[in-house]
Protein backbone atom coordinates (compact mmCIF):
# COMPACT_ATOMS: atom_id res chain seq x y z
CA UNK A 1 0.00 0.00 0.00
CA UNK A 2 3.03 2.40 1.10
CA UNK A 3 4.83 1.58 -2.26
CA UNK A 4 1.48 2.87 -3.99
CA UNK A 5 1.32 6.02 -2.54
CA UNK A 6 4.02 7.18 -3.86
CA UNK A 7 3.22 5.55 -7.74
CA UNK A 8 -0.43 7.58 -7.18
CA UNK A 9 1.38 10.47 -6.41
CA UNK A 10 3.81 9.89 -9.66
CA UNK A 11 0.95 9.26 -11.45
CA UNK A 12 2.46 5.52 -12.52
CA UNK A 13 -0.93 3.62 -11.58
CA UNK A 14 -2.85 2.17 -14.03
CA UNK A 15 -5.85 3.45 -14.63
CA UNK A 16 -7.71 0.65 -12.57
CA UNK A 17 -5.59 0.18 -10.26
CA UNK A 18 -5.82 3.63 -9.74
CA UNK A 19 -9.57 4.23 -8.93
CA UNK A 20 -9.42 1.13 -6.67
CA UNK A 21 -7.04 3.39 -4.79
CA UNK A 22 -8.78 6.10 -4.78
CA UNK A 23 -11.89 3.86 -3.19
CA UNK A 24 -9.48 2.92 -0.91
CA UNK A 25 -8.54 6.29 0.23
CA UNK A 26 -12.22 7.87 0.14
CA UNK A 27 -12.73 5.15 3.03
CA UNK A 28 -9.83 5.20 4.89
CA UNK A 29 -8.87 9.10 6.69
CA UNK A 30 -5.66 7.78 7.93
CA UNK A 31 -3.90 6.98 4.15
CA UNK A 32 -5.76 9.78 2.85
CA UNK A 33 -3.85 11.92 5.33
CA UNK A 34 -0.74 10.09 4.23
CA UNK A 35 -1.60 10.72 0.84
CA UNK A 36 -1.96 14.60 1.48
CA UNK A 37 1.05 14.68 3.52
CA UNK A 38 3.52 13.03 0.72
CA UNK A 39 1.73 15.73 -1.55
CA UNK A 40 2.25 18.43 0.88
CA UNK A 41 5.81 17.11 0.46
CA UNK A 42 6.82 16.75 -3.33
CA UNK A 43 5.56 20.20 -3.55
CA UNK A 44 7.22 22.01 -0.85
CA UNK A 45 10.90 20.32 -2.03
CA UNK A 46 9.88 21.33 -5.37
CA UNK A 47 8.79 24.71 -4.69
CA UNK A 48 11.94 24.78 -3.29
CA UNK A 49 14.23 27.54 -5.40
CA UNK A 50 16.72 27.52 -7.55
CA UNK A 51 19.43 28.96 -6.39
CA UNK A 52 22.28 30.85 -7.81
CA UNK A 53 25.74 30.24 -7.23
CA UNK A 54 27.44 33.84 -5.89
CA UNK A 55 29.27 35.00 -9.04
CA UNK A 56 32.20 35.56 -6.61
CA UNK A 57 33.02 31.48 -6.13
CA UNK A 58 32.48 30.98 -9.87
CA UNK A 59 34.74 34.47 -10.69
CA UNK A 60 37.76 32.48 -7.70
CA UNK A 61 37.50 28.98 -9.52
CA UNK A 62 38.45 30.98 -13.07
CA UNK A 63 40.67 33.37 -11.93
CA UNK A 64 42.51 30.85 -10.23
CA UNK A 65 42.56 28.14 -13.06
CA UNK A 66 43.48 30.82 -15.48
CA UNK A 67 46.43 31.85 -13.53
CA UNK A 68 47.40 28.26 -13.60
CA UNK A 69 47.39 28.24 -17.49
CA UNK A 70 49.40 31.37 -17.45
CA UNK A 71 51.94 30.15 -14.96
CA UNK A 72 51.99 27.14 -16.67
CA UNK A 73 52.54 28.66 -20.00
CA UNK A 74 55.55 30.15 -18.55
CA UNK A 75 57.08 27.55 -16.94
CA UNK A 76 57.12 25.61 -20.50
CA UNK A 77 58.46 29.02 -22.32
CA UNK A 78 61.59 28.54 -19.16
CA UNK A 79 61.65 25.33 -20.22
CA UNK A 80 61.67 25.63 -23.95
CA UNK A 81 64.13 28.69 -23.65
CA UNK A 82 66.59 26.36 -21.02
CA UNK A 83 66.25 23.78 -23.96
CA UNK A 84 67.73 26.36 -26.72
CA UNK A 85 69.98 27.69 -24.27
CA UNK A 86 71.90 24.70 -23.42
CA UNK A 87 71.86 23.11 -27.58
CA UNK A 88 73.43 26.67 -28.37
CA UNK A 89 75.47 27.89 -26.16
CA UNK A 90 79.02 25.88 -27.41
CA UNK A 91 78.73 27.01 -30.90
CA UNK A 92 77.71 30.59 -29.47
CA UNK A 93 80.64 30.47 -27.63
CA UNK A 94 82.72 29.28 -30.33
CA UNK A 95 81.36 32.25 -32.80
CA UNK A 96 82.17 34.90 -30.25
CA UNK A 97 85.88 33.46 -30.15
CA UNK A 98 86.17 33.90 -33.59
CA UNK A 99 84.51 37.03 -34.00
CA UNK A 100 86.90 38.42 -31.24
CA UNK A 101 89.75 36.72 -33.05
CA UNK A 102 89.42 38.23 -36.29
CA UNK A 103 88.54 41.86 -34.39
CA UNK A 104 91.75 41.68 -32.88
CA UNK A 105 94.46 40.39 -35.67
CA UNK A 106 92.66 43.06 -37.65
CA UNK A 107 93.84 46.07 -35.12
CA UNK A 108 96.86 44.36 -34.47
CA UNK A 109 97.91 44.45 -38.37
CA UNK A 110 96.69 47.50 -38.81
CA UNK A 111 98.74 49.06 -36.13
CA UNK A 112 101.99 47.43 -37.27
CA UNK A 113 101.52 48.51 -41.03
CA UNK A 114 104.88 50.86 -42.08
CA UNK A 115 104.72 54.29 -42.31
CA UNK A 116 104.76 56.28 -45.78
CA UNK A 117 108.37 56.49 -47.02
CA UNK A 118 109.85 59.63 -46.71
CA UNK A 119 109.87 61.18 -50.19
CA UNK A 120 113.94 62.00 -50.39
CA UNK A 121 114.25 58.31 -49.61
CA UNK A 122 111.90 57.09 -52.27
CA UNK A 123 113.49 59.63 -54.59
CA UNK A 124 117.11 57.85 -53.57
CA UNK A 125 115.65 54.50 -54.86
CA UNK A 126 114.50 56.24 -57.80
CA UNK A 127 117.87 57.32 -58.76
CA UNK A 128 119.61 53.94 -57.73
CA UNK A 129 116.98 52.06 -59.94
CA UNK A 130 117.87 54.48 -62.58
CA UNK A 131 121.66 54.18 -62.33
CA UNK A 132 121.72 50.53 -62.10
CA UNK A 133 119.20 50.17 -65.41
CA UNK A 134 121.64 52.54 -67.00
CA UNK A 135 124.74 50.14 -66.25
CA UNK A 136 122.67 47.36 -67.32
CA UNK A 137 121.52 49.21 -70.59
CA UNK A 138 125.19 50.05 -71.24
CA UNK A 139 126.57 46.33 -70.34
CA UNK A 140 124.34 45.01 -72.78
CA UNK A 141 125.66 47.35 -75.54
CA UNK A 142 128.81 47.21 -74.84
CA UNK A 143 129.07 43.77 -73.77
CA UNK A 144 131.45 44.80 -70.69
CA UNK A 145 130.38 44.20 -67.31
CA UNK A 146 130.78 46.86 -64.47
CA UNK A 147 132.58 45.47 -61.54
CA UNK A 148 130.71 45.07 -58.20
CA UNK A 149 132.94 47.00 -56.48
CA UNK A 150 132.98 49.65 -59.09
CA UNK A 151 129.18 49.39 -58.39
CA UNK A 152 129.38 49.70 -54.47
CA UNK A 153 131.86 52.96 -54.63
CA UNK A 154 130.12 54.67 -57.38
CA UNK A 155 126.67 54.09 -56.81
CA UNK A 156 125.74 51.74 -53.33
CA UNK A 157 128.03 54.29 -51.59
CA UNK A 158 126.81 57.49 -52.53
CA UNK A 159 122.84 56.51 -51.91
CA UNK A 160 124.22 54.75 -48.88
CA UNK A 161 125.59 58.34 -47.77
CA UNK A 162 123.12 60.41 -48.51
CA UNK A 163 120.46 57.82 -46.29
CA UNK A 164 122.96 58.08 -43.48
CA UNK A 165 123.48 61.38 -44.17
CA UNK A 166 119.33 62.48 -44.32
CA UNK A 167 119.14 59.85 -40.90
CA UNK A 168 121.61 61.76 -38.81
CA UNK A 169 119.61 65.08 -38.27
CA UNK A 170 116.21 62.96 -37.05
CA UNK A 171 118.60 60.81 -34.66
CA UNK A 172 120.14 63.82 -33.06
CA UNK A 173 116.43 65.32 -32.92
CA UNK A 174 115.33 62.05 -31.03
CA UNK A 175 117.84 62.48 -28.56
CA UNK B 1 49.57 22.12 -28.23
CA UNK B 2 48.67 25.41 -27.44
CA UNK B 3 44.89 25.19 -29.05
CA UNK B 4 44.46 22.08 -27.74
CA UNK B 5 45.19 23.88 -24.10
CA UNK B 6 42.60 26.19 -25.05
CA UNK B 7 40.12 24.13 -25.94
CA UNK B 8 40.46 22.62 -22.44
CA UNK B 9 39.81 25.45 -20.56
CA UNK B 10 37.30 26.72 -22.81
CA UNK B 11 35.15 23.88 -22.57
CA UNK B 12 36.20 23.80 -18.38
CA UNK B 13 34.95 27.58 -18.37
CA UNK B 14 31.59 26.35 -20.41
CA UNK B 15 31.20 23.64 -17.77
CA UNK B 16 31.44 25.82 -14.72
CA UNK B 17 28.97 28.17 -16.22
CA UNK B 18 26.86 25.38 -17.01
CA UNK B 19 26.50 23.75 -13.95
CA UNK B 20 27.44 26.05 -10.98
CA UNK B 21 24.02 26.49 -9.94
CA UNK B 22 23.03 22.84 -9.96
CA UNK B 23 26.19 22.44 -7.60
CA UNK B 24 25.77 25.08 -5.35
CA UNK B 25 22.18 24.28 -5.30
CA UNK B 26 22.68 20.78 -4.05
CA UNK B 27 25.38 21.84 -1.56
CA UNK B 28 22.88 24.35 0.42
CA UNK B 29 20.18 22.03 0.52
CA UNK B 30 22.09 18.97 1.58
CA UNK B 31 24.60 21.19 4.41
CA UNK B 32 21.32 23.76 4.84
CA UNK B 33 24.44 25.92 4.77
CA UNK B 34 25.44 28.29 2.02
CA UNK B 35 29.04 29.47 3.15
CA UNK B 36 29.73 25.91 3.80
CA UNK B 37 28.33 25.51 -0.11
CA UNK B 38 30.18 27.48 -1.54
CA UNK B 39 33.15 26.73 -0.09
CA UNK B 40 32.27 22.82 -1.56
CA UNK B 41 31.03 24.36 -4.69
CA UNK B 42 34.60 26.01 -5.08
CA UNK B 43 36.32 22.94 -4.63
CA UNK B 44 34.19 20.43 -6.66
CA UNK B 45 35.04 22.82 -9.48
CA UNK B 46 38.70 23.00 -8.86
CA UNK B 47 38.69 19.32 -8.42
CA UNK B 48 37.15 19.48 -12.28
CA UNK B 49 39.96 21.58 -13.31
CA UNK B 50 42.31 19.23 -12.17
CA UNK B 51 40.53 16.49 -13.76
CA UNK B 52 39.69 17.90 -16.69
CA UNK B 53 41.06 15.77 -19.54
CA UNK B 54 40.01 12.37 -18.09
CA UNK B 55 36.12 13.45 -18.20
CA UNK B 56 34.11 13.11 -21.13
CA UNK B 57 31.75 16.34 -21.23
CA UNK B 58 28.72 14.11 -21.35
CA UNK B 59 29.31 12.56 -18.23
CA UNK B 60 30.59 15.90 -16.32
CA UNK B 61 27.09 16.73 -14.54
CA UNK B 62 27.40 13.08 -12.80
CA UNK B 63 30.62 13.50 -12.05
CA UNK B 64 30.44 16.95 -10.41
CA UNK B 65 27.29 15.84 -8.39
CA UNK B 66 29.18 12.53 -6.91
CA UNK B 67 31.93 14.78 -6.36
CA UNK B 68 29.40 17.32 -4.47
CA UNK B 69 28.27 14.51 -2.80
CA UNK B 70 31.41 13.11 -1.55
CA UNK B 71 32.52 16.89 -0.61
CA UNK B 72 29.17 17.15 1.29
CA UNK B 73 29.53 14.49 3.26
CA UNK B 74 33.13 15.56 3.83
CA UNK B 75 31.97 18.75 4.93
CA UNK B 76 29.09 17.25 7.68
CA UNK B 77 31.62 15.33 9.27
CA UNK B 78 34.46 18.36 10.02
CA UNK B 79 31.20 20.08 11.21
CA UNK B 80 30.17 17.33 13.25
CA UNK B 81 33.61 16.72 14.67
CA UNK B 82 33.45 20.83 15.70
CA UNK B 83 30.07 20.65 17.15
CA UNK B 84 29.97 17.19 18.17
CA UNK B 85 26.31 17.65 17.41
CA UNK B 86 25.04 18.49 14.10
CA UNK B 87 22.62 21.46 14.08
CA UNK B 88 21.03 23.09 11.02
CA UNK B 89 20.10 26.63 10.41
CA UNK B 90 17.30 26.42 8.17
CA UNK B 91 17.25 30.13 8.46
CA UNK B 92 20.31 30.42 6.88
CA UNK B 93 19.32 28.58 3.75
CA UNK B 94 16.25 30.63 3.14
CA UNK B 95 13.42 27.32 2.28
CA UNK B 96 11.36 29.09 -0.55
CA UNK B 97 7.79 30.42 1.16
CA UNK B 98 4.71 28.99 -0.98
CA UNK B 99 2.62 31.57 -2.69
CA UNK B 100 -0.55 30.91 -0.37
CA UNK B 101 -3.79 33.26 -1.27
CA UNK B 102 -3.85 34.78 2.12
CA UNK B 103 -1.14 35.72 4.80
CA UNK B 104 -1.99 32.71 7.35
CA UNK B 105 -1.29 30.35 4.25
CA UNK B 106 1.55 31.95 3.58
CA UNK B 107 2.53 31.87 7.07
CA UNK B 108 1.55 28.36 7.08
CA UNK B 109 3.66 27.46 4.15
CA UNK B 110 6.65 28.62 5.54
CA UNK B 111 6.16 26.81 8.34
CA UNK B 112 6.17 23.84 6.50
CA UNK B 113 9.01 24.16 4.45
CA UNK B 114 11.11 25.00 7.75
CA UNK B 115 9.70 22.15 8.63
CA UNK B 116 10.88 20.26 5.52
CA UNK B 117 14.35 21.70 5.73
CA UNK B 118 15.09 20.54 8.90
CA UNK B 119 14.13 17.32 7.90
CA UNK B 120 15.21 16.99 4.98
CA UNK B 121 19.02 17.71 7.18
CA UNK B 122 17.76 15.10 9.40
CA UNK B 123 17.36 12.01 7.03
CA UNK B 124 20.64 9.91 7.09
CA UNK B 125 22.63 9.37 3.44
CA UNK B 126 22.67 8.60 0.41
CA UNK B 127 18.54 8.77 0.90
CA UNK B 128 19.18 12.79 1.51
CA UNK B 129 20.79 13.20 -1.71
CA UNK B 130 18.91 10.93 -3.67
CA UNK B 131 15.64 12.68 -2.37
CA UNK B 132 17.32 16.47 -3.18
CA UNK B 133 18.09 15.24 -6.74
CA UNK B 134 15.08 13.97 -7.60
CA UNK B 135 12.62 15.91 -5.99
CA UNK B 136 14.60 19.46 -5.41
CA UNK B 137 16.63 19.12 -8.72
CA UNK B 138 14.19 17.01 -10.73
CA UNK B 139 16.78 14.36 -12.22
CA UNK B 140 16.10 11.60 -14.14
CA UNK B 141 16.19 8.59 -12.53
CA UNK B 142 19.41 7.35 -14.73
CA UNK B 143 21.19 10.51 -14.05
CA UNK B 144 20.70 10.11 -10.34
CA UNK B 145 21.89 6.25 -10.61
CA UNK B 146 25.00 7.81 -12.71
CA UNK B 147 25.89 10.39 -10.53
CA UNK B 148 25.46 8.38 -7.04
CA UNK B 149 27.25 5.18 -9.01
CA UNK B 150 23.89 3.09 -8.40
CA UNK B 151 21.62 1.30 -9.65
CA UNK B 152 18.63 2.30 -11.36
CA UNK B 153 16.45 -0.27 -9.27
CA UNK B 154 18.49 0.72 -5.84
CA UNK B 155 18.06 4.81 -5.97
CA UNK B 156 14.19 3.86 -6.82
CA UNK B 157 14.15 1.83 -3.55
CA UNK B 158 16.39 4.34 -1.64
CA UNK B 159 14.21 7.32 -3.46
CA UNK B 160 11.01 5.78 -1.68
CA UNK B 161 12.99 5.03 2.05
CA UNK B 162 13.95 8.66 1.57
CA UNK B 163 10.67 9.99 1.26
CA UNK B 164 9.29 7.55 3.82
CA UNK B 165 11.79 9.27 6.13
CA UNK B 166 10.59 12.53 5.28
CA UNK B 167 7.30 11.67 5.95
CA UNK B 168 7.63 9.67 9.42
CA UNK B 169 9.79 12.85 10.35
CA UNK B 170 7.18 15.32 9.12
CA UNK B 171 3.88 13.41 10.49
CA UNK B 172 6.06 13.71 13.66
CA UNK B 173 6.26 17.06 13.69
CA UNK B 174 3.50 18.08 12.83
CA UNK B 175 1.80 15.24 15.33
CA UNK B 176 3.75 17.27 18.24
CA UNK B 177 2.70 21.03 16.80
CA UNK B 178 -1.24 19.95 16.84
CA UNK B 179 -0.74 18.26 20.43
Amino acid sequence: MEARVEAYLDDDLPVEERVRFEQILAGDTGWEAEVFLARQIRDGLRALPELECPPAVTEAVLTRTRREVRDSWLERFHAWMQQQFSALWQPALAMTVVVLLVVSVSLIGRSTSPPPPDPAVAQALADVKMALGYVSQASRQTGKVVRNDVIAERVVGPVQNALNARQQPSDDTQR
Amino acid sequence: MSLLFGQAQRRFERSVRKYQHRIYGFAVYFLGDKVEAQDVTQDVMLRLWQHRDEIDEERVLGWLLRVARNACVDALRRRKARRNVMTTDTDAVGYAVGSGPTPEACAEAADFQGHLGRALSRIAEPYRSIVILREVQELKYEEISGAMNLPLNTVKVYLHRGRKMLREQLSEVMHRETT
